[in-house]
């Protein structure tokens, strides 16, 4: 073979490979997106809309969203004043560490000064806290003065979700995505973020 | 870095032929240069077999093998599962083009003698090759659980009742039920993604094997073998790499 012949051998093998490896993208698209979260998922997954204004003050109410509990709550004046009692304990009172959608909105952390909306989810290894929103000593902080209490592994956080110091949890209780439309609160769906 | 990704490389090679099995079998295997067009279908059948693998790896993943789910899931994979319709097209279209593709590859073989001496288990391995595939897309025919699979299934595995005397058994046998259900195709499932793929890659690498072992068949009836250069390499032969496997992709 001329070696002029094998110069023009090497341009036609180049050319070929480079359109054969074009398709590759084409061809590896459906199987990469297969793997991303099907219209069934997604539907399963999709906001939780619910009717808020026939909660009574202090109470605490849990819905489910993409299988994780959110916990929302109704606070009274009286438990929004409250949180200065342990403003002294908190660890992130301002929400520094994470990345929180409402932050300095309100004192409840939420689109709304009346109601917080919370993931249930411990920070720490993912247990469910319970809500104590009574002042008065208990058997975890003689100085309680309202919030949650996780029974796993003891992390306490104030009745807005934030974390205390010296607990295994390292973080506030994460706000989901949230809008009101009067007393109708969507979780998961926030059309201004 | 790289010099210890070679050196590594190296130290699995001196104990496991890579290179070798690799240049043999593939890259550098001498295929005679003046083979013409019906030679590309052998190679372009082992391309459809990996799109078949690949493209059913990903239907296994959203599709259930249960009587209550199997069409429900074969509803979700068209309708909810991004690109799933694409998925199952590729995999229903490549089992057909799979066909086609063998077609040609056999009419190639009796146009060519490729059954005659010393080429026997080639053809042999071929032919079962040839049983396997119509096993494997009879199986994976019933899988989505419709009307077709359902009577489909009713009319082959009825085959197997006109046998004389064990007939009427064998078929209860097969189907594992009175009448064809979930049993049957949770059985059929099993064996058209694990069992009969097996069967056809063992098969398929023994028709190869084979194949080297004998050389392709040569339509102009010069044998290659005669003029080496002094790698011993045949003269009139190009590379199985690059020349045949661009010839096959493009």
């Amino acid at each position: 073979m001329q070696d002029k012949d094998k110069t023009r051998r090497k341009v036609l093998i180049g050319l070929t490979s480079a359109v054969g490896l074009s398709g590759l993208p084409f061809a590896a698209t459906p199987f990469i997106a297969a793997w991303n979260p099907s219209a069934k998922a997604k539907a399963a997954g999709a906001p939780v809309k619910l009717d808020v204004s026939k909660m009574q003050f202090g109470q605490q109410i849990q819905v489910s969203w993409r299988k994780q509990p959110v916990f929302i709550i109704r606070h009274t004046k009286e438990s929004l004043a409250s949180l200065e009692l342990s403003l002294s304990k908190l660890a992130d009172p301002n929400s520094d560490l994470i990345s929180e959608p409402y932050k300095g909105l309100f004192p409840t952390r939420s689109k709304s000064s009346e109601y917080s909306v919370m993931s249930g989810v411990c920070t720490h290894l993912g247990c469910a806290p319970k809500y104590f929103p009574e002042v008065e000593p208990k058997s975890w902080d003689a100085t309680w003065s309202g919030g949650f209490f996780c029974p796993c592994h003891g992390s306490m956080f104030d009745i807005v979700g934030r974390v205390f110091k010296g607990v295994p949890a390292p973080t506030n209780l994460i706000v989901p995505p949230h809008m009101f439309d009067g007393s109708i609160l969507t979780i998961g769906e926030d059309k201004e973020l | 870095m790289s010099e210890i990704a070679g050196k590594l490389f190296s130290w699995v090679n001196d104990r496991l032929p890579i290179v070798n099995t690799f240049e043999r079998h593939l890259s550098k295997h001498p295929v005679p240069s003046k083979v013409n067009f019906w030679y590309l279908f052998g190679a372009l059948a082992s391309v459809v077999l990996i799109i078949q693998i690949v493209s059913g790896i990903w239907l296994i993943m959203p599709y259930s093998n249960t009587e209550e789910e199997a069409f429900s899931s074969i509803e979700y994979i068209m309708r909810d599962v991004d690109y799933g319709w694409v998925i199952r097209y590729i995999h229903t279209t490549g089992a057909s083009m799979f066909f086609a593709v063998v077609y040609l590859h056999m009419f190639r073989g009796l146009l060519y003698g490729s059954y005659q001496k010393p080429k026997e288990l080639v053809w042999i391995f071929g032919c079962t090759i040839y049983l396997a595939m119509m096993a494997e897309g009879f199986l994976g025919y019933v899988l989505p659980y419709g009307q077709m699979s359902y009577w489909g299934a009713q009319v082959i595995i009825s085959l197997f009742g006109a046998i004389p005397y064990i007939g009427e058994s064998l078929e209860l046998w097969v189907r594992g039920d009175y009448y064809i259900s979930g049993i049957t195709v949770s059985r059929f499932f099993a064996l058209h993604v694990v069992a009969l793929p097996l069967v056809l890659i063992a098969l398929v690498f023994l028709h190869l094997v084979a194949l080297h072992e004998v050389g392709a068949g040569n339509p102009e009836g010069v044998d290659i073998e005669e003029f080496l250069d002094d790698d011993g390499v045949p003269l009139d032969s190009v590379p199985f790499f690059p020349y045949k496997v661009l010839n096959a992709l493009v």
